[in-house]
């Protein structure tokens, strides 16, 4: 449980998430999730320990292994910003 | 012929005897779209509306057999995928996204005859509770163009109770549906989840995402989840279950019917001016027969919390697919796929989506996971026992849809949690998993609209209509 | 000079066989055109929801039966999160917490039991292709949502020799027992190895060395072999080892360090909520029991009892179909050790001359049994019966037509010979003044000739001694 959220956790969830923030939304941030957590931390005090899952499907009720056609062709490219003879294209990725 | 605020039903027997035709109608609805324009629930019309409405006239003209809903004009809400149509979820992220397939819900519509008019507004990708957080700006309530129309379907709401469509449909993840539906002073139906597939509906948070359907009164409401419910092999999580006609089972009767009435929600209503208004409702039923009986679930008031971890977490990982290389939106000139990503999604989604998103990977992360996430779900699962219980003594909850009336627009975009407060009687429902519907049952010091809610065990359906009924039917003397 | 030992563990991923992907009713299937085997669900459109593959659940099973582990009766399936332009999602669809198989594993030869962590159920990524002319890297999601088990190994290996003889048998293993093709060329069996390199005799433990994605056998020895030589250097030069991700040039055959980003670790793990948890029964597993095809050590010992060498058996089974085949032609004739002849000559030959070709469909497995039975009876000669094979082969006739067209069997008697004989003393009388001087040539020449004129169906062995009489007869 964590009773801060400071700057430091907010550049690392940044990045989790893939969004840039100016300093100032930052600060928003800061105090806004702050405030957020404060009312997720009401559930600490919930004892949870004799509790377990009971919703299951059995194996035998999974999908059968059938083939069923394809997205149409036209559309598999059609919301894609950038594309080429039949592929997604991205800026060329160098990591692993 | 007057149309005005026609239900579904009355509608169908209009078609089915030739006194209108879907044409007539559909533009009967257009013109009340465009009448209403200013108020921002409807984000298009579709352009092939009224062809639609001719193909169903002819049909009407020389078919016998006629399919369920043939000619009835729907707007859906804008996170249903309607092949060939835009389908943007409110966000600016999916601006130009147009569907490459159909939901099942959209799928059912169109089999059984029904004219998809055009989308509705909405809190972006769902998340929010006033349709304020919508890319194309806040849908205003429909009967105060200072208040909020509530959301996040509030652009589905708003359009059944302006009679810009037979029914809509929207989704509700945390009374998304049932709040707007009180908001506006129509009915507003959260199912089971489950019992109406999710496959085609955009996702918010996939353990407590359902589709929803808004309508003028509950026969329609019960008519309608007929159709629409049903298992689905493109849905996992999809119930088995048989789907009833409602309509047959509904009664002007609730004599020996039992009512639970929790204690913790009792004391927060108390507290509000909405208390006045429930009682008389409690009393009423009470005078019919029904009995009434106080309950307690001693961590009710964790549903929030609980909520507010697990919807910000599935929704961040759903949210993960909008990242700029599949759909339109994204920003030109990147350098590297990094660049890519976030570029594009700190441009294109809204304040809160970020806000919840950055939420989510928190209480994801590996740090926070075991105290946040996972004990969280187990609270949600201890709650859906404590509801078993419930229900095994009584055929149903009773609890008001929201605080009070519609808020004013802007009063709490400021403040998150003020915000996120107002779900205290809707999240239950979704947390649990059981279907819980608002009906209008008078007005607030405002003058306008409040909601109750009947909730009832999970895939009883049944039940829930037959006690909404009888209370939307008898709203006038209470 | 120290010395060293070496900690391996590994982690292996292998296509499932499967008619459909994990999580949609999309093909699975290579070498499509790229972006074909598609649909809204495994390009992750909004809106799709996953659908699980029961055979895929099944064929994980099997792998945990067939290694011995113990299958978990309940099982989840989680989203592992993070951003890559293979991932359609985001997310990648794995398992976490509860996998289906945990423990198991492989006993090697020198009689070490190689653990098994884990065997669990997830969905393979997208395939991304670097143009090197552009800036651009292009995205193939036919792969996106293919089924794969993922094992994990105990750090329990020592040395490349035993990962090569672990590899070969969980090749071997999942390849019999149906589970997967194990088609590396096509990335359908890759590698990941853990490794670490620490003084022998101290309790100091290495530093774990990440290396990812060969596809090889040849490149996972040749890459532990550098790694290793690569750590003890560093460590010798009083350099500490990095604990990083490296990846390994088969060109150059070397590896190299790859840039992580620093977060990119925490994926925050969470049950897919778009699939329900899965109950497995004890009824389940002995119903998936009973279908499991014979395993790769039960093949190995009827191969055994049948009499073949160790070395028949190791090539023999080193490709399924190979072994299937043997099998099929083992159906129509009882001479298994010339059937295991041509196997090991003739039949891998042809495999490694047209690859990828059905051998049934070249030459049936009852023709290759018929023509072994007539070399067995001596009907037909070693010889003609080779010639026989190759006609089948490339002409795809009927093997008791093409023996009628060419004329590859029939009694050659004592009259004929000689006849033959008479005719070749007649043209060449010379024979009979050479044969005192040189008979061995003489008898050769007239072998020679015999066996041509009589289109290879005169017996060596039974000719040999007429000629001789013959020769005899005319010199006195």
């Amino acid at each position: 449980m964590k009773n801060n959220i400071t700057l430091e956790d907010i550049n690392y969830l940044s990045e989790l998430s893939a969004i840039e923030f100016n300093e100032e939304e930052k600060k928003e941030l800061i105090s806004q999730v702050n405030n957020i957590i404060a009312m997720l931390n009401e559930c600490a005090e919930v004892d949870v320990s004799n509790v377990s899952n009971e919703t299951f499907e059995l194996l035998s009720e999974l999908r059968e292994d059938e083939v069923k056609v394809s997205l149409d062709k036209d559309e598999v490219l059609k919301n894609a910003p950038r594309k080429s003879e039949g592929y997604f294209v991205v800026p060329k990725v160098v990591d692993l | 012929m007057n149309l005005e605020n026609k239900s579904v039903l009355e509608l169908l027997d209009l078609l089915k005897a030739k006194k209108i035709s879907a044409v007539e109608l559909t533009k009967y609805y257009i013109d009340r779209i465009k009448k209403f324009n200013y108020k921002n629930a409807v984000l298009e019309i579709f352009d092939d509306a009224l062809l639609q409405a001719e193909k169903c006239d002819l049909i009407i003209n020389t078919k016998k057999i006629l399919p369920k809903l043939i000619g009835i004009p729907v707007l859906i809400k804008d996170n249903i995928l309607y092949k060939g149509k835009i389908s943007s979820s409110g966000s600016k992220m999916l601006e130009n996204y147009v569907a490459e397939y159909n939901s099942t819900v959209v799928q059912k519509l169109l089999d059984e005859g029904a004219i998809i008019l055009g989308r509705t507004n909405m809190d972006e990708f769902a998340m929010g509770g006033s349709c304020e957080n919508s890319a194309y700006g806040p849908c205003k309530n429909a009967y105060d163009d200072t208040k909020v129309s509530g959301g996040s379907s509030g652009g589905s709401a708003v359009a059944v109770a302006l009679d810009m469509c037979a029914f809509s449909l929207g989704s509700d993840t945390g009374g998304s549906v049932r709040q707007p539906a009180s908001f506006n002073g129509i009915v507003g139906l959260k199912p089971t989840y489950g019992r109406i597939s999710r496959y085609g509906l955009c996702a918010f948070a996939s353990s407590l995402d359902t589709v929803g359907i808004f309508t003028k009164d509950v026969k329609d409401n019960a008519f309608l989840l007929s159709i629409l419910a049903g298992d689905d092999k493109l849905d996992g999580t999809s119930k088995k279950a048989k789907v009833d006609s409602y309509i047959d089972y509904l009664s002007d009767n609730i004599n020996g019917k039992k009512i639970a009435i929790i204690k913790e929600v009792q004391e927060l209503v108390k507290k509000t001016k909405y208390y006045n208004i429930y009682q008389k409702v409690l009393n009423y039923c009470q005078n019919h027969g029904a009995i009434l009986t106080e309950v307690s679930i001693k961590n009710y008031t964790k549903v929030l919390p609980v909520y507010y971890t697990i919807a910000p977490a599935e929704g961040s990982s759903n949210m993960g697919r909008f990242d700029g290389v599949k759909y339109t939106s994204n920003v030109k000139d990147c350098k590297n796929i990094s660049e890519i990503y976030s570029k594009t999604r700190s441009k294109f989604l809204g304040k809160e989506v970020k806000r919840r998103i950055m939420l989510g990977n928190f209480v994801l992360s590996s740090e926070q996971y075991s105290s946040y996430y996972l004990k969280a779900k187990n609270i949600s699962i201890m709650l859906k026992k404590e509801f078993e219980k419930i229900f095994m003594q009584n055929d149903i909850v009773f609890m008001p849809t929201t605080y009070g009336e519609a808020f004013d627009i802007g009063s709490k975009t400021q403040d998150p949690v003020s915000m996120y407060i107002e779900d205290m009687f809707t999240v239950t429902a979704n947390i649990v998993g059981i279907p819980a519907i608002s009906i209008p049952i008078g007005v607030g010091e405002n003058g306008l609209p409040l909601g109750l809610q009947v909730l009832s065990a999970e895939l009883n359906e049944k039940e829930l209509y037959c006690m909404a009924n009888f209370v939307f039917l008898h709203r006038g003397e209470i | 000079m120290k010395e060293y030992d070496l900690v391996i563990g590994l982690e292996i991923h292998a296509e499932i066989d499967t008619k459909t992907k994990a999580f949609c009713f999309c093909k699975n299937e290579f070498g499509a055109l790229p972006n074909t085997q598609v649909c809204p669900i495994c390009l992750g459109l909004p809106g799709t929801l996953p659908i699980l593959n029961k055979k895929a659940v099944e064929k994980c099973i099997i792998a945990g039966l067939v290694f011995g582990c113990d299958i978990n009766e309940e099982t989840i399936f989680e989203r592992k999160n993070y951003f890559y332009p293979d991932l359609s999602k985001s997310y990648q669809i794995s398992q976490f917490q509860k996998p289906i198989c945990k423990n198991g594993g492989i006993k090697l030869k020198n009689g070490k039991f190689v653990r098994f962590n884990r065997i669990h159920l997830e969905e393979d990524a997208g395939k991304l292709i670097h143009k090197d002319d552009c800036d651009e890297t292009l995205i193939d999601f036919n792969r996106g949502g293919v089924p794969l088990i993922e094992m994990v190994t105990e750090p329990d290996l020592s040395n490349s020799n035993e990962v090569i003889e672990f590899l070969t048998n969980l090749r071997r293993i999942l390849l019999y027992s149906g589970v997967s093709k194990c088609i590396m060329q096509e990335g359908g069996l890759r590698f990941d190895i853990n490794l670490s390199v620490k003084e022998k005799n101290t309790d100091n433990l290495g530093v774990r060395v990440e290396m990812k994605n060969l596809n090889s056998f040849k490149a996972v020895k040749k890459a532990i072999e550098y790694e290793t030589n690569r750590q003890i250097k560093e460590i010798e030069s009083g350099n500490q080892i990095i604990q990083e991700t490296r990846a390994w040039n088969d060109e150059d055959e070397i590896t190299y360090g790859i840039r992580e980003k620093e977060n990119v670790n925490d994926y925050r793990y969470f049950p897919d909520p778009d699939i329900v948890p899965i109950k497995i029964s004890k009824h389940d597993i002995e119903s998936i029991k009973k279908n499991i095809p014979e395993t790769y050590f039960d093949r190995i010992i009827r191969y055994k009892r049948l009499g073949l060498s160790d070395y028949e058996i190791d090539t023999l089974t080193d490709e399924k179909f190979i072994a299937d085949y043997f099998d099929e032609v083992l159906k129509y004739s009882s001479n298994y050790k010339e059937i295991a002849n041509w196997m090991m000559t003739e039949i891998l030959r042809i495999t490694k001359e047209m690859p990828n070709t059905d051998i049934a469909k070249l030459i049936s497995p009852e023709s290759l049994a018929y023509i072994i039975d007539l070399i067995i009876t001596k009907q037909l000669t070693r010889n003609n019966a080779k010639i026989l094979f190759e006609q089948i082969i490339n002409t795809g006739k009927e093997v008791k037509n093409l023996i009628k067209e060419l004329d590859l069997i029939g009694d050659v008697n004592k009259k004929d010979i000689v006849d033959l004989m008479g005719h070749l003393i007649n043209e060449n009388p010379n024979i009979v003044k050479s044969y005192k001087d040189n008979p061995e040539d003489i008898i050769n020449y007239c072998i020679g000739r015999i066996v041509k004129s009589t289109n290879g169906k005169a017996k060596i062995e039974y000719i040999m001694p007429l000629i001789k009489e013959i020769l005899k007869s005319k010199i006195n």
